[in-house]
């Protein structure tokens, strides 16, 4: 059934569990990135449903929706970034935050992996937003350009632009972690 | 010059170095750029950078444990606790598009009816006569009825729709009493007719607005006592009309009567 046709509460809950059941993954693993807290990307994945089943009527078609559904947690995980920032000092409890995101992963068993993740996390939390938000659309997610600009909102050259500079950037900050391009290629 | 050329050059190719790494480069921009690489160490480290870079990161992507029924149940629990989402389900976007022409039409509806509410009280209803100029013109019995259909009407009406001297009349020396008194309408337009009577000769006074000086007018008249008020039947050109003011009245008639509505008038003053 269309989007906009759902019609009872019964329905919408329906509509809105489909939804959830295929797109809560990828949206979870772009907040997790963005804001480098398991809890804060679980509270933005909430925020982003409970959002969409206010609005679950206005969309009429899956690009439309999956477009809305990342802007929203792109912008809902920068969001959660401020109020953290408020709360407390960014950098100094970042290495507790990652300890403490010590989670089951299901692609890396290893302690090397992990590490990495860990410095990954580190080195993306010391960029600025915008930059951190085009490399995990990019990268992580391996969106096209046209995705990434229309979920932002910017143009297609802009992203280019971003992603050229959020890797400068990120060559940097994974220079002072210590991690050179010997250590990425062995 | 040619090294400042190079330089921008130089900048500008390295600008796009992301959009070569990714094949998104347009073809036309593909051969400069291999031809700026051959050449250029600094953009050839840049593009080392950008592999290492998407190297380290896809090697080292971390993939969270995602606890998916436990975010649905907290999700339904937030939707079901909060009473706004029905308020806003009632009022929602999807809520106003699906009923905004039905509130239009009933906007639309209430604003048709208000006018002729407004237009039906204006004219036709209330109707208290006829202006004199009307009189001089070919008015049959036939069409001026239908133009000006006869009817009684309250005299606070008639007040309500002029204003209405009634002090002043009553200031007037007993010659010039009061006779009768129509509230006169044509065209939207309303004047107030008196008629009074001075050694056996009617004189008819007519105020044309509000605030103007009042003007002699003359007419023939044939008084006839039909009823225990003051009454007059007034005969011009073959039309018919009555007006009388009674103390203990406070009915105004006016216009041209039919016979069945004449008796309706006379057992209404009875």
């Amino acid at each position: 059934m269309p989007l906009h046709l759902a019609q009872t509460t019964a329905e919408r809950r329906l509509e809105l569990r489909t939804i959830f059941l295929t797109q809560h993954r990828r949206l979870f693993k772009v907040a997790y990135h963005l804001t480098s807290s398991r809890h804060d990307a679980e509270d933005v994945v909430q925020e982003v449903f409970v959002r969409l089943h206010q609005k679950l009527a206005q969309f009429h078609g899956d690009s439309q929706l999956a477009t809305w559904l990342y802007r929203m947690t792109v912008n809902a995980s920068l969001d959660a970034l401020r109020r953290f920032k408020r709360r407390r000092k960014w950098e100094t409890s970042l290495t507790l935050i990652v300890n403490e995101n010590a989670l089951p992963q299901e692609n890396s068993s290893s302690l090397a992996q992990k590490e990495m993740a860990e410095k990954i996390q580190l080195a993306l939390a010391r960029l600025r937003k915008p930059f951190r938000a085009v490399i995990v659309l990019r990268d992580f997610e391996g969106m096209a350009y046209d995705e990434i600009a229309a979920v932002l909102q910017i143009d297609k050259g802009t992203v280019a632009s971003r992603l050229h500079r959020a890797y400068g950037k990120l060559r940097q900050e994974l220079a002072a972690l210590g991690i050179d391009r010997d250590y990425i290629k062995s | 010059m040619e090294k400042i050329l190079a330089f921008f050059q130089h900048r500008r190719l390295q600008q796009t170095l992301v959009l070569y790494a990714d094949g998104e480069l347009s073809p036309n921009a593909m051969t400069p750029m291999r031809r700026h690489l051959e050449s250029c160490e600094a953009c050839r480290q840049k593009l080392a950078d950008i592999h290492a870079c998407r190297d380290f990161l896809q090697a080292g992507k971390a993939t969270p444990f995602i606890p998916t029924e436990q975010l649905w149940q907290r999700l339904t629990r937030k939707i079901s606790a909060s009473p706004r989402f029905v308020v806003e389900e009632i009022f929602s976007f999807r809520s106003w598009r699906h009923w905004r022409w039905t509130f239009v039409a009933a906007g639309l509806l209430l604003f048709a009816l208000t006018i002729w509410n407004q237009t039906s009280r204006n004219s036709g209803v209330i109707d208290y006569g006829i202006f004199l100029d009307d009189m001089h013109q070919e008015t049959t019995t036939a069409n001026f009825y239908k133009r000006y259909p006869a009817q009684v009407v309250k005299l606070v009406e008639a007040r309500q729709a002029i204003t209405f001297p009634l002090a002043a009349i009553e200031t007037l020396p007993e010659a010039f009493r009061l006779d009768c008194v129509r509230v006169l309408e044509c065209n939207g337009k309303k004047c107030i007719q008196f008629t009074c009577v001075k050694d056996d000769k009617v004189i008819n006074i007519f105020q044309h607005a509000p605030g103007q000086p009042w003007t002699l007018g003359d007419y023939a008249v044939a008084r006839t006592p039909i009823c225990n008020v003051e009454c007059a039947v007034v005969n011009m050109k073959n039309l018919r009309a009555v007006n009388w003011r009674g103390k203990a009245s406070e009915y105004l008639a006016v216009g041209n009567l039919a016979p069945e509505e004449f008796e309706q008038v006379v057992k209404v003053l009875q």
